[in-house]
């Protein structure tokens, strides 16, 4: 789940680390770590669905941002479909116990 | 608040993230931390508190990131290497169609194994404590109950779940029964053989006495040297022997180890020849055996001493003139006819 979450983020606009921490905590998921995001981004980049690269900073140190490319929009639209297949799924069987 | 004590911050969590990394390969852990660093440094600008306080005890923080990142920990080094071949060769026998009828017939086959291993591990213990009693003890009433407890015990740890220690003890224990195992089939190889040699040796405790690579006598008891003799009784020394096949004549199959009926080693001094070789066949043997002094307590070399020798009758009395000398020739007929006059 954090993998479609994550290529989610990126999928709106590349962002650093951190920052993708923050977009994600914003959108609601506060339960979710730094490490596994960090986690997350690095087995997507060696999997080859994110690319890569350094933007200089000019108030602090260099950052490191990833973007989705074409492999993680595959990715990202097969884990959206079955996202969606869970949810409608649950939903059936959620409001069918509670009828 | 500082940089400079935000830095520190910084430096004192990655360097715990460090030790949970110790693992990887040098250059992902520099690549890996580099990032986390970059990570560490946002969070510390944005929150006063202790890292710790913020993102958790490092030892979990490496976790969660090895475990999203898909870095299990493979211990590098000799040990990791080893384990990964063990991995991966596991890995290999599981994928070939063969496998899962072995693997269940491995598993049937697993309380056969776990009473060989009892009884091996047993016999090996006493006989290792009683080489004396060359495998009787076995057969004796506490002999068998005490294989019997070996193999319960073999059964119950085989049966039981282990893990850590006690999965690696099991595993010595393991090795150990399977060289005990060829140990005591060679034997049993070799016994064989010997009874056929000797065409005497009644079973196990002779065959085992005489130590097959062993020059025996007739009643299966080993010789331990070869004292010759004038007719006159004299002890004759560096006298060579030669079978006749012309073949040096050796008590024992190298030349060097020869025991006594009970099982002692006797040790040899050879003479050697001009290459440095030992002469084997130079008789009689300069022997000794090491003895625990018991006064002292300290291991001291014994000499052994030439045996009493008894001279046939009909030599008797030519043999009373010769001097009574080393080795004590019992030779010395009291009411032998005179020879003199």
């Amino acid at each position: 789940v954090l993998d479609v979450a994550v290529l989610a983020v990126l999928e709106r606009r590349d962002s650093y680390g951190y920052d993708v921490v923050r977009q994600l905590r914003e959108a609601g998921l506060v339960q979710v770590g730094d490490a596994s995001v960090y986690g997350t981004l690095r087995r997507l980049f060696k999997s080859g669905a994110l690319k890569s690269y350094v933007v200089p900073s000019d108030e602090g140190p260099h950052r490191k941002y990833y973007g989705i490319n074409a492999a993680g929009r595959a990715q990202l639209e097969s884990g959206r479909k079955t996202w969606h297949a869970f949810v409608s799924a649950m939903s059936v069987v959620l409001e069918g116990e509670a009828a | 608040m500082e940089p400079s004590v935000q830095t520190d911050r910084v430096a004192d969590y990655l360097a715990d993230l460090r030790l949970h990394l110790e693992d990887l390969d040098p250059a992902e852990r520099a690549e890996v931390l580099d990032e986390l660093a970059d990570a560490l440094r946002e969070v510390a600008a944005e929150d006063d508190r202790p890292l710790r306080e913020v993102l958790g005890p490092p030892a979990e923080y490496v976790a969660a990131y090895r475990a999203s990142a898909g870095l299990e920990s493979v211990p590098s080094g000799p040990r990791g290497r080893l384990r990964a071949r063990v991995e991966s060769t596991k890995a290999t026998l599981r994928a070939q169609p063969w496998w899962p009828r072995v693997h269940e017939l491995a598993v049937l086959l697993r309380p056969a194994w776990w009473t060989l291993r009892g009884v091996v591990l047993a016999v090996a213990l006493l006989t290792t404590i009683w080489p004396r009693s060359q495998g009787d003890v076995i057969l004796s009433l506490p002999g068998m109950l005490f294989v019997v407890a070996a193999v319960t015990a073999s059964m119950a740890v085989g049966g039981g779940r282990r893990d850590g220690a006690l999965r690696l003890a099991v595993i010595g224990v393991n090795v150990m029964a399977l060289v005990a195992t060829s140990a005591l089939i060679d034997f049993e190889r070799t016994k064989h053989l010997d009874i056929r040699a000797d065409g005497m040796a009644s079973g196990f405790r002779d065959a085992r006495r005489t130590a097959p690579d062993q020059l025996t006598a007739f009643d299966g008891d080993p010789v331990t040297n070869i004292h010759p003799y004038t007719r006159d009784g004299e002890p004759l020394e560096d006298v060579l022997l030669f079978d006749g096949e012309g073949r040096p004549l050796s008590l024992a199959r190298d030349g060097r180890k020869v025991y006594d009926a009970r099982g002692r080693r006797i040790r040899i001094e050879h003479e050697r020849d001009a290459d440095g070789q030992p002469i084997a066949n130079l008789y009689p043997l300069q022997q000794y055996t090491m003895e625990r002094d018991r006064g002292t307590g300290q291991r001291i070399r014994r000499p052994q001493t030439a045996p009493t020798i008894v001279l046939p009758p009909a030599m008797r009395t030519d043999a009373s003139e010769a001097p009574a000398s080393e080795p004590a020739v019992e030779a010395t007929a009291p009411a032998a006819a005179p020879s003199e006059g």
